[in-house]
């Protein structure tokens, strides 16, 4: 099949031959027109922090070895680090604000749309927080916990509460590093001061604190995103749907959901159920509305409501080239500005919501989380009175389409255990299960598309080593039908029977990027149950085809909680040696966990697989 | 037609080659009195110093030699000539004519008159068989002196003290290269040599070369009278122009043999190239012998492009060095060894690694030294050869900024 | 005959072209493996600094090369096939007399092995290195007619030393 080497799924693929007859640019266009990329910026030895600069530094010692105000690449290397951490940062926490002032709105009741979806979630958020429950209501629980996440941000008692939730040794390693988050907000603007020109230049000192507002991204930030989101959404249960761009149907009005956030999506999700909104579109000839996902917006109202899911980012563009979407709603994050270029050459509407991201080319109907079903019903409306410019002759929708079962909180995988740990701890104990990965991350052009994601999945579980994952890496295994109860099969003998006696597949979908949360929770928990650090734990994480800042924090903050983690595309840190070394060997002996990078995933597979045993033999398993 | 070339060097060879080119059908001799011929003179020293084998010394191989249809007679020198008959004569007393001669014959070392200067254990440097002969000769930590301050003496200097002998090297000049550098120059390179070991006795010559019972060289003696034990002597005292082949014929001669703007002697038909041939400097705008290798090979094929009927004028010459001693490299051209009126001097840098000094005359950059760091020095000697250069050029050059996109573009 | 031409109106000074000709001449010839490698791969191409222009500068592979007549020691060669002029390590003795020479300054001096580096016009590939990086196309491989001067003269600077630029 042609551009079988740009990616492997079939469904795709059918659509870039369509989007090459009707002359549409793609991700895959744009990223060969953009050949070759700028070498200096591919080693991350250019510097643009001041107005003395641009500078870049000779990686081969046959030009300048010093920018002008004499940073070396160790230095530039460091300060763009920490500057795509702060980035990345930025991006999961102002998620978790927005969600957290949510749940601040729906207390105080300014808004009737949100209510406490999950009590007992909210009760345990209160506990933790020390928040008193007893004979009070939810509203007024619900007021103190956002008044007392929201101080997370910019707090002052030295350490985020989540924090608790880590292993004391870890805990007291971060201590000794000095790497404790402080404040959520408070690391990220570190980082751009200590980036400015002139502040700080001591790439090890850059990198330690790079980490530290990667643990306020992780143990912070995102864990906010999903905890609240589980308060107001409902926490995830296993839940059936459908995967990839065979999703969308020919005679329903499509509206795809694409974005990170759950709040105006969930919205979506029940105002297309809307009576009224339903038969103005049987009037226009629509069956109904088939409201679907892609991105991390798509994992979370797949993960609560089974919602399908019409593909991961590279899929953007290529939904719309179906000629079938009514209606593509963005929120912030991931969103490619080209989506409304493609849109022009079809019906679809880009429907932008965020004040924080527009779109030119885009509508405009921001979200307004007080009148949010009025919002939301605005919207789909809208999609669905474009039913009727729908081109049939431009509509080709593929086949391909693939059930899943997701929906696995920390609460979900406890029930599915029978309450407790112990069944899980007790299987990797005797190797039925040799260890846990988590496949988590974006896909990247420059990689073909979900080959890295599957190859390394189906080579892990192929050994037994159970996979948990997020975001764009689950949504390319839900396509392959890796996230069914069936794909246990393909699994090792040992992870195979443990699946089926649960009735689980052998890759479990946590959510959204943000929900990485949610395994550094079981990780943590696995750790408290054994009496070890996590770095201690039979334990692997990859990102293999990330492409986003906010991917950088997740890997640093994944290392910093101790798990050795993959990366699948190279980051742009080879033109400093020193810190090459120090990401990739140095930080073994500072947080107990390092990064590597390998581009083949069945190389990469082997190299958890050294790990995971390396760490069985040392827990003498 | 036939041409004829006396010399199998850089004018020679280069002159031979553009002949096969321009002229397929024409009959080519060659006639050399060295047995070796086609190699680089100007690689003897490295030879003798170990850096490159002999065979690396040829720049053209048997084969090339002979695939050029050129008839090569080595070996043999030419003694004589007949303006009148067109014919050359050889040591073998064989005559060879001619439709068109050119004289290439180089250079010869000059030995000069000094008591006991003659016989073993004394060398001079020119051809691949003095070097066969000192490397035969030399042993390590022998003491061995040389005659002489210019490139031939220093290169030598360099290349047997590198191979262990006690190298002492006399000179008469206040300081070495004295020919393309000032003293400032010569001074830092100098250093490098006292650090490699070599002792300098500058300011002095030979005034008798000492020898045992049996004839064996033990020592020289200075003009000041310092003795200096010997096992070896190099003279590299300089060299004169090999002009045996006119023997009574009256040419045109001043340092070298004088040639027109194309290239042809006094004597019409008779045309000379390389180191004996006095062509026109670009600098000077004069006449001047710059016996150096690109000249050399610029000119034997300027030379050729005119006996075979075009008329191109030789575009000049200028006097200009490049070494590289003890890992200091050094470029010059021009005049820039000198203080004269009406020359302007400016030192851009001066440390003990590099040395930079540009000089300008009026509106022309007359020349430059360019020590330890000699990148884009091809620029400045490209400048060096036009007449005049503009006022922003000379900004620019003085500032330091040598690039050709520097010194190049519209406002120039 | 195609040739490397400048169109120096375009060219940022990006130095995207050095490190494309520094990696294409490593052993490994990827970015990414190049800056692994021990002995750091060399570019031979250099973005230099005008009035107001930037100018990615290489070895002009002149119909009369000084650089081959200076080489008295014969590693400067014009290569038969490609017409390019060509130098042979292996022949090079570091004397710096092609240095000393070449009006534009596009000859590199390799001190640790006494050898010079030059642009080899990437005559293994079908389109040189630095061409293929640039990404305002201020560099071209084009066919160049050889009595089309003015054409030439487009591309390269207006350049006063009446005997180069050909």
């Amino acid at each position: 099949m042609k551009f079988d080497d740009i990616t492997i799924d079939l469904a795709s693929q059918q659509m870039l031959v369509k989007a090459e007859q009707e002359g549409i640019e793609t991700v895959w266009d744009r990223l060969k027109a953009q050949q070759p990329q700028c070498g200096f910026g591919l080693l991350g030895i250019c510097c643009r922090n001041c107005n003395m600069g641009p500078c870049r530094i000779d990686p081969f010692g046959d030009g300048p070895e010093k920018g002008v105000c004499g940073a070396a690449a160790d230095t530039i290397v460091a300060r763009n680090l920490l500057r795509a951490i702060a980035a990345g940062a930025a991006a999961h926490s102002d998620h978790g604000r927005d969600i957290v002032n949510t749940l601040y709105a729906a207390a105080k009741g300014d808004t009737a749309d949100y209510t406490i979806k999950d009590e007992a979630k909210l009760k345990a958020l209160a506990n933790e927080f020390g928040i008193a429950a007893a004979g009070r209501g939810n509203n007024e629980i619900a007021l103190d916990l956002a008044t007392a996440i929201l101080e997370e941000f910019g707090s002052t008692k030295g350490k985020l509460q989540f924090i608790n939730r880590v292993p004391e040794k870890r805990r007291q390693l971060w201590e000794k590093l000095d790497i404790l988050p402080r404040g959520i907000d408070r690391e990220i603007v570190e980082c751009l001061h200590r980036t400015h020109i002139g502040v700080d230049n001591d790439y090890i000192n850059l990198v330690l604190h790079g980490l530290r507002t990667s643990l306020g991204d992780g143990w912070g930030g995102s864990h906010i995103a999903t905890e609240i989101s589980d308060v107001l959404f409902g926490v995830p249960k296993p839940v059936r749907g459908s995967s990839n761009l065979g999703v969308l149907k020919e005679d329903h009005v499509n509206i795809i959901l694409h974005g990170h956030e759950p709040t105006l999506s969930d919205m979506i999700v029940y105002a297309a159920r809307d009576e009224q909104i339903l038969a103005e579109a049987a009037k226009l000839g629509a069956k109904g509305i088939n409201v679907c996902g892609i991105c991390c917006t798509g994992n979370e109202i797949l993960m609560r409501h089974g919602v399908p899911v019409a593909g991961n980012f590279l899929q953007q563009e290529l939904a719309i080239i179906t000629g079938a979407v009514e209606a593509m709603i963005v929120d912030v994050q991931c969103i490619m500005p080209a989506l409304t270029q493609v849109a022009g050459c079809y019906h679809t509407r880009i429907i932008s919501t965020s004040p924080k991201a527009k779109f030119p080319g885009a509508e405009h109907i921001p979200f307004d989380e007080h009148k949010a079903m009025e919002t939301a019903k605005k919207i789909v409306l809208t999609a669905v009175e474009n039913f009727k410019n729908r081109r049939p002759e431009k509509v080709n929708i593929p086949d391909e389409k693939m059930a899943y079962m997701a929906g696995f909180s920390v609460e979900a995988i406890l029930e599915a255990l029978g309450g407790s740990l112990n069944p899980l701890l007790d299987a990797v104990k005797s190797g039925a299960i040799k260890g846990i990965a988590a496949v988590v991350g974006c896909n990247n052009p420059k990689y073909k598309h979900d080959y890295g994601h599957i190859t390394f999945v189906r080579e892990l579980i192929k050994n037994d080593i159970l996979v948990v994952g997020t975001g764009c890496a689950m949504i390319a295994c839900a396509k392959q039908g890796l996230l069914l109860p069936e794909a246990a099969r393909e699994a090792g003998d040992g992870l195979r029977a443990v699946c089926e006696s649960l009735g689980v597949p052998p890759v479990l979908h946590m959510g959204s990027c943000v929900d990485i949360s949610r395994i550094l929770t079981v990780a943590a928990a696995m750790a408290n149950a054994l009496g070890v650090d996590i770095s201690d734990l039979p334990l692997a994480g990859a990102a293999p085809e990330w492409m986003s800042e906010k991917a950088v924090s997740i890997g640093a903050y994944v290392v910093s909680s101790g798990i050795y983690t993959i990366l699948g595309t190279v980051p742009p840190v080879l033109g400093s040696p020193n810190v090459v070394q120090l990401l990739t060997q140095g930080a073994e002996d500072v947080v107990g966990a390092v990064f590597a990078v390998e581009t083949d995933p069945v190389a990469a597979a082997g190299l958890a697989l050294q790990h995971i045993q390396k760490k069985r033999t040392a827990l003498g398993l | 037609m036939h041409y004829v070339i006396i010399g199998a060097s850089a004018a020679g060879i280069s002159a031979a080659e553009t002949l096969v080119r321009l002229d397929p059908d024409a009959v080519i001799t060659v006639v050399s009195r060295e047995k070796d011929i086609a190699y680089s003179r100007c690689l003897v020293t490295y030879y003798i110093s170990g850096q490159i084998s002999r065979d690396a010394v040829f720049i053209r191989s048997d084969e090339q030699l002979r695939a050029s249809g050129v008839r090569f007679i080595a070996g043999t020198e030419a003694v004589g000539l007949d303006t009148e008959k067109r014919h050359i004569t050889l040591t073998d007393a064989s005559a060879i004519s001619y439709d068109r001669l050119l004289v290439a014959s180089g250079a010869s070392p000059v030995l000069p008159d000094i008591k006991g200067i003659k016989g073993l254990g004394v060398y001079t440097l020119r051809t691949i068989a003095d070097a066969d002969s000192i490397i035969a000769e030399m042993t390590e930590s022998k003491a061995v002196t040389i005659l002489g301050d210019g490139l031939v003496a220093v290169t030598a200097a360099m290349a047997l003290n590198k191979r262990g002998m006690c190298v002492s090297l006399v000179g008469i000049a206040p300081h070495i290269l004295a020919g393309f550098l000032d003293s400032r120059a010569a001074g830092i390179i100098q250093n490098r040599m006292t650090e490699a070991g070599i002792r300098f006795y500058l300011g002095k010559s030979f005034s008798e070369v000492n020898r045992d019972a049996g004839g064996r060289l033990n020592s020289v003696t200075l003009s000041d009278g310092t003795s200096l034990e010997a096992d070896m002597a190099v003279i590299a005292a300089g060299v004169k122009p090999e002009l045996k082949v006119f023997g009574e014929t009256a040419v045109a001669v001043e340092k070298g043999l004088l040639v027109d703007e194309f290239m042809e002697t006094s004597v019409p038909g008779i045309y000379a190239a390389g180191d004996v041939a006095q062509a026109y400097d670009v600098v000077r705008n004069a006449p001047v012998w710059n016996p150096l290798w690109p000249h050399a090979v610029e000119q034997g094929r300027c030379a050729a492009l005119n006996m075979a009927g075009r008329k191109v004028r030789y575009s000049g010459s200028t006097n200009m060095n490049s070494l590289n001693i003890g890992g200091i490299s050094l470029v010059c051209a021009g005049i820039a060894n000198s203080e004269l009126p009406d020359y302007e001097s400016f030192y851009l840098s001066d440390n003990n690694s590099t040395y930079k000094k540009l000089v300008f005359r009026n509106r022309k950059l007359a020349g430059f030294i360019l020590l330890g760091k000699t990148e884009k020095s091809g620029v400045l000697t490209s400048l060096v050869k036009h007449e005049t250069i503009s006022p922003t050029q000379k900004d620019k050059l003085l500032g330091g900024h040598f690039s050709y996109t520097a010194l190049t573009g519209p406002d120039h | 005959m195609k040739q490397v031409m400048i169109d120096v109106s375009r060219c940022l000074g990006c130095k995207s072209c050095e490190l494309a000709c520094a990696v294409v001449h490593s052993e490994s010839k990827s970015l990414i493996g190049s800056v692994f490698e021990k002995k750091k791969p060399k570019k031979r191409v250099c973005v230099e600094t005008g009035d107001k222009i930037t100018f990615p500068l290489q070895c002009r592979h002149c119909e009369d090369a000084r650089c081959i007549d200076a080489c008295m020691s014969g590693a400067m060669f014009r290569d038969a096939e490609t017409q390019t002029v060509q130098v042979n390590p292996d022949r090079c003795v570091g004397c710096w007399m092609c240095v000393m020479v070449c009006p534009f300054g596009a000859i590199s001096q390799q001190r640790e092995e006494n050898t010079v580096i030059k642009c080899d016009r990437c005559v293994n590939e079908d389109v040189p290195a630095c061409v293929q990086a640039c990404p305002t196309k201020a560099i071209k491989f084009i066919e160049i007619d050889a009595f089309s001067r003015d054409k030439r003269n487009q591309y390269l600077i207006n350049f006063r030393f009446a005997e180069e630029g050909k």
